[in-house]
């Protein structure tokens, strides 16, 4: 996925929205920048498969370098997918942060009302 | 912790706060495992608690506790800048009485000066992305912004390093809770570690209000902001006594991993 087709929430997680037998499916992970910003992620917590997640609300906590931040979901839905291998791997979320460093897949009920296209996000990266 | 958390929450202004505990106290880093408590022998009888911010175990005894609380239209920096910014105050109150202190991975010349130079060992860390095996103990760990006290040794040219402050964050929608550890002397609670009047003499030693004081000044002064002794709000007390009855004191909580 390139990062320019992708959906994002001020809080820095992205979202691609598909269809996967006759549903949407959202993938959802966390921008390059915010890795960037976070530094050296040691740990990571998501929701188990069957969770159900709301658009804006937190799903799940990374930490750096010693700083803990709550993740954010760009949707509302329940969890189809978790990303297992990545807890062994924790340097694919800066090395491939739009593949291999996806988080979750969610089927979807609805999506953020807040969500911002590549640009409008890229704006606020370049504002701090 | 409650009231730190609750600020977190509600804060509508930076507040710094210093404190220290009524009892030695061993807290653990968000993502520690409670038993690994039983690592550490000598803290053992100590109660335990378990904080928000990320990091490692501190023993709080013979130590400052600080916390910086950032509303969101306050934060202007990374959060290593904010490290850096309070680890520098502390940096500069030691070296007044002849104390040369680094953020790490700086480390003295040869000759005493600063060297920028990272040593190895730190460079491979910072690409493994893993902290499974790093020390039970804050203090023993050493990551990017740590303040480390450097003694003159007999036996080698740079001295030894010893961590002296440390910090760890919690981020809440774009707000900063920064939680650190000033470690002033040697507890019988963590042996291993030392403090900062362990290596001055008797009369050089600093008072630990006196050390806070000096502190609390020039961080707010570092950031251009005027000191404004403060109580709780009604909603913040609220709030932290909700902390502390639903979240800290609650054994879930301190168990939670």
């Amino acid at each position: 996925m390139k990062a320019e087709d992708l959906k994002y929430l001020e809080s820095h997680e992205w979202v691609a929205v598909g269809t996967s037998g006759g549903q949407q499916v959202a993938t959802i992970g966390i921008s390059a920048f915010a890795v960037e910003q976070l530094g050296d992620i040691v740990h990571i917590e998501l929701p188990g498969i069957g969770d159900s997640v709301t658009a804006g609300e937190e799903f799940g906590e990374v930490e750096s370098v010693k700083a803990v931040s709550s993740l954010y979901s760009p949707v509302t839905g329940q969890v189809l997918e978790v990303h297992a291998g990545l807890v062994d791997d924790l340097s694919v979320l800066s090395d491939d942060p739009y593949e291999r460093g996806w988080l979750l897949k969610v089927k979807v009920d609805s999506l953020s009302d807040r969500l911002l296209d590549f640009a409008a996000y890229k704006q606020q990266c370049d504002s701090h | 912790m409650a009231v730190d958390q609750a600020l977190l929450e509600l804060a509508q202004v930076p507040v710094l706060r210093l404190y220290r505990w009524a009892t030695p106290t061993l807290t653990l880093g968000y993502f520690q495992s409670l038993r690994d408590r039983r690592q550490h022998e000598s803290s053992l009888d100590c109660p335990v608690w378990r904080r928000s911010t990320g990091g490692g175990a501190i023993v709080h005894d013979q130590e400052l506790t600080y916390s910086l609380i950032l509303p969101a239209n306050e934060v202007h920096g990374s959060s290593a800048d904010y490290y850096e910014r309070v680890h520098g105050v502390a940096a500069s109150i030691l070296s007044e009485r002849g104390q040369m202190a680094l953020l790490h991975p700086v480390r003295p010349g040869f000759d005493g000066s600063e060297s920028g130079d990272m040593p190895a060992e730190s460079a491979t860390k910072h690409r493994t992305g893993k902290s499974a095996s790093e020390p039970f103990l804050c203090f023993q760990r050493r990551a990017s912004g740590d303040l480390i006290l450097w003694v003159p040794s007999e036996t080698g040219p740079s001295g030894t390093g010893h961590k002296i402050l440390g910090s760890a964050q919690r981020k809440r929608d774009g707000a900063i809770l920064q939680h650190g550890s000033i470690l002033l002397r040697r507890s019988e609670q963590a042996p291993e570690l030392s403090g900062i009047n362990d290596f001055l003499s008797p009369e050089r030693r600093w008072d630990f209000a006196e050390f806070g004081e000096q502190f609390a000044d020039r961080v707010l002064a570092s950031f251009g902001w005027t000191k404004q002794p403060s109580q709780l709000s009604d909603a913040e007390a609220e709030l932290a006594q909700r902390f502390q009855r639903e979240r800290f004191s609650k054994a879930d909580w301190t168990g939670m991993r």
